[in-house]
């Protein structure tokens, strides 16, 4: 479980943490650093497992506009249940990860500086560009000491400053805490669906879904024989809510195409609909319900960007209560950002982070439940409040609060 | 925040929202409507309980807010209505109704309906806002229920264009409390004024 994130210096998140539990609920007004979290989060995820390199993802214009320096910070705190059992096991425990960007502005260039992981306070990893042979060859090196499960050295190599050291080591038997660190980024689940982009058609596997969702088919055609468990589920879940006609949702092969489709029975008749002939609404929850039985499934996380967008009222609750119910069993960890007011009235008080920004300041996160407490006497719910323009992080302030604003 | 808002409207219905609407509209006062309505019509307990926790709120001074509730007066006699409110605020402890206070009750007799007839009338006659003008519409009787088309002993009453709740509530604002036009339903005309003084209290 992700229990913390911090960034510094990148786009709005100046020296900002997040503390998260199994189930949280991101949410502000517009424009307060909501998706810029994912976002953070999703760069470092794709740093580690290789998907891309800080060039892409990190590009300068990703450094916070009205801060001078050119390091960025990114840390995360893991912590992870013991699994396994015989020589298979691996003790549970709280990973710290630690990575240091510098830019440099005028080339527009940019590379790792430090790079660190921890497992119960000992070291599995550590990489740093190293300026002592700079004389000689006349650039720097980076360098990565690596450890084994135990937290003795092991040997120190040369890495490449535009990738995550820790993505490239090869997979062996004496740094198996260091793969499930990142097995847990690999299977991080990161979405923010764009229904309209959704297509259904493939010719190739995806390990990981993106952002968008946009390659749900190849994902699907990945996750049919690797976690078809986990797709039935999601087929169930389906019939059981927005889909009560669905017989099927599978992809049909035509040469090396791949499409995915939905069959619908209903009255004798059979009716097969492509993947982007449905509805936005049965799109989005299409990719959710697989998303949800796959984060399951693997007892990993997922974070969603807005996942009442495009669902029908009457949708809207029960998915949530899913998520949130999964999540408080410790099948998996949820995050999720959410303007409606539904979320907000049935898990700001628990779950709450409420972030806010000013447009040239940073984002600021606090917890919801303080505001709660000054409701407590009365019948006005949270959401009225959030809907009034009333909530707010006071300056200085350790809580969210409703702040005196003089006039009409 | 953007966008803040300092004025609450708890309705009974979709028409007092409309006419309170209406009223903020035309004084250029950006509000926020408290749904508590659960169909068509809200009803009296629902709207006071509302009410009253507006007024906690506002008691908290967590931030400055005004709020209007809207409930007609249904035949129970304004004054009644009007003390069950404000008798339950003082058990409470909580600030009495005072509408120069940012607390205010509009109890439209015998409904809001009653309010829209006298301003489609009001219309027809050609809006005749000068004391001196003689009343060139006939006046609404407030014991009848203009919602139902029925006189207080269950008569009948035909049936005839009611204005726009929204434009009742526009044209209620451009009236001069201190010389209101003739014509006017009491229980309107009782209103003028704390409405004007409660919009004072919330520009201030």
């Amino acid at each position: 479980m992700l229990t913390r994130f911090y960034a510094d210096n990148f786009k709005c998140l100046q020296n900002f943490t997040l503390e998260l539990d199994a189930f949280t609920l991101l949410t502000g007004p517009n424009g307060s650093g909501k998706t810029t979290v994912l976002d953070a989060v999703r760069r470092v995820a794709d740093l580690l497992t290789q998907r891309a390199t800080i060039e892409t993802l990190f590009q300068t214009s990703t450094l916070t506009r009205w801060d001078k320096r050119s390091e960025q910070i990114f840390e995360f705190d893991v912590r992870l249940p013991e699994t396994g059992s015989g020589p298979e096991r691996l003790d549970g425990g709280l990973y710290r990860y630690r990575l240091r960007l510098s830019h440099d502005r005028l080339k527009e260039k940019n590379r790792v500086v430090e790079e660190e992981l921890t497992f119960e306070g000992r070291r599995l990893y550590r990489g740093w560009l190293d300026d002592t042979e700079r004389q000689s060859t006349d650039a720097p090196t980076f360098r990565a000491q690596l450890f084994n499960d135990r937290g003795r050295e092991g040997p120190l190599v040369l890495m490449d400053w535009f990738y995550s050291g820790i993505g490239r080591i090869q997979p062996r038997v004496e740094n198996r805490l260091l793969q499930r660190f990142r097995r847990f980024f690999e299977q991080l689940v990161i979405l923010g669906i764009n229904p309209d982009s959704v297509s259904a058609e493939t010719r190739r596997e995806d390990a990981m879904v993106n952002f968008s969702g946009d390659n749900f088919a190849g994902w699907l055609f990945h996750l049919l024989s690797s976690e078809a468990l986990a797709c039935r589920e999601a087929e169930h879940s389906l019939v059981d809510g927005m889909m009560p006609e669905l017989a099927l949702f599978q992809l049909e092969s035509e040469g090396t195409l791949r499409i995915a489709k939905a069959i619908f029975k209903a009255k004798g008749e059979e009716i097969r609909l492509r993947l982007d002939e449905l509805s936005a609404g049965q799109r989005a929850m299409i990719i959710l319900e697989h998303a949800l039985a796959v984060a399951k499934a693997w007892g990993g996380a997922i974070i969603i960007d807005e996942p009442a967008n495009f669902l029908a009222l009457s949708e809207i609750q029960p998915l949530l209560h899913r998520i949130r119910n999964a999540a408080a069993q410790g099948q998996m960890q949820a995050v999720i950002t959410s303007h409606h007011p539904m979320s907000f009235d049935l898990f700001a008080e628990e779950s709450g982070r409420w972030l806010e920004r000013t447009a040239l300041g940073a984002t600021r996160c606090e917890r919801v439940s303080a505001l709660a407490e000054q409701l407590s006497d009365t019948e006005i719910p949270l959401s009225e409040l959030v809907a009034r323009g009333w909530v707010q992080v006071a300056r200085g302030s350790t809580t969210p609060t409703t702040q005196t604003v003089a006039g009409g | 925040m953007a966008r803040a808002c300092s004025i609450i409207i708890v309705p009974e219905d979709q028409e007092h929202k409309n006419l309170a609407g209406g009223y903020l509209y035309e004084r250029g006062v950006q509000y926020h409507v408290a749904k508590r309505w659960t169909g068509k019509n809200g009803n009296f307990d629902r709207v006071r309980e509302w009410f009253i926790s507006e007024v906690r709120l506002q008691a908290k001074g967590l931030r400055k807010f005004g709020v209007i509730a809207l409930i007609d007066e249904d035949g129970q006699g304004p004054a009644a209505r009007r003390q069950r409110v404000a008798s339950e605020l003082e058990h409470l402890g909580l600030p009495s109704l005072d509408s120069s206070q940012g607390r205010l009750l509009v109890l439209p007799v015998r409904n809001v309906e009653t309010w829209m007839v006298w301003g489609a009338r009001w219309t027809t006659a050609g809006r005749p806002i000068s004391l001196a003008t003689p009343v060139g519409f006939p006046a609404v009787d407030e014991a009848y229920d203009y919602k139902r088309w029925q006189t207080c002993d269950g008569q009948s009453l035909p049936h005839e264009s009611r204005l726009d709740a929204f434009q009742v509530g526009r044209a209620i604002a451009t009236l001069n409390p201190t010389a209101p036009p003739p014509g006017l339903p009491p229980a309107l005309e009782a209103i003028l004024r704390p409405w004007g003084d409660f919009l004072d209290w919330a520009r201030r």
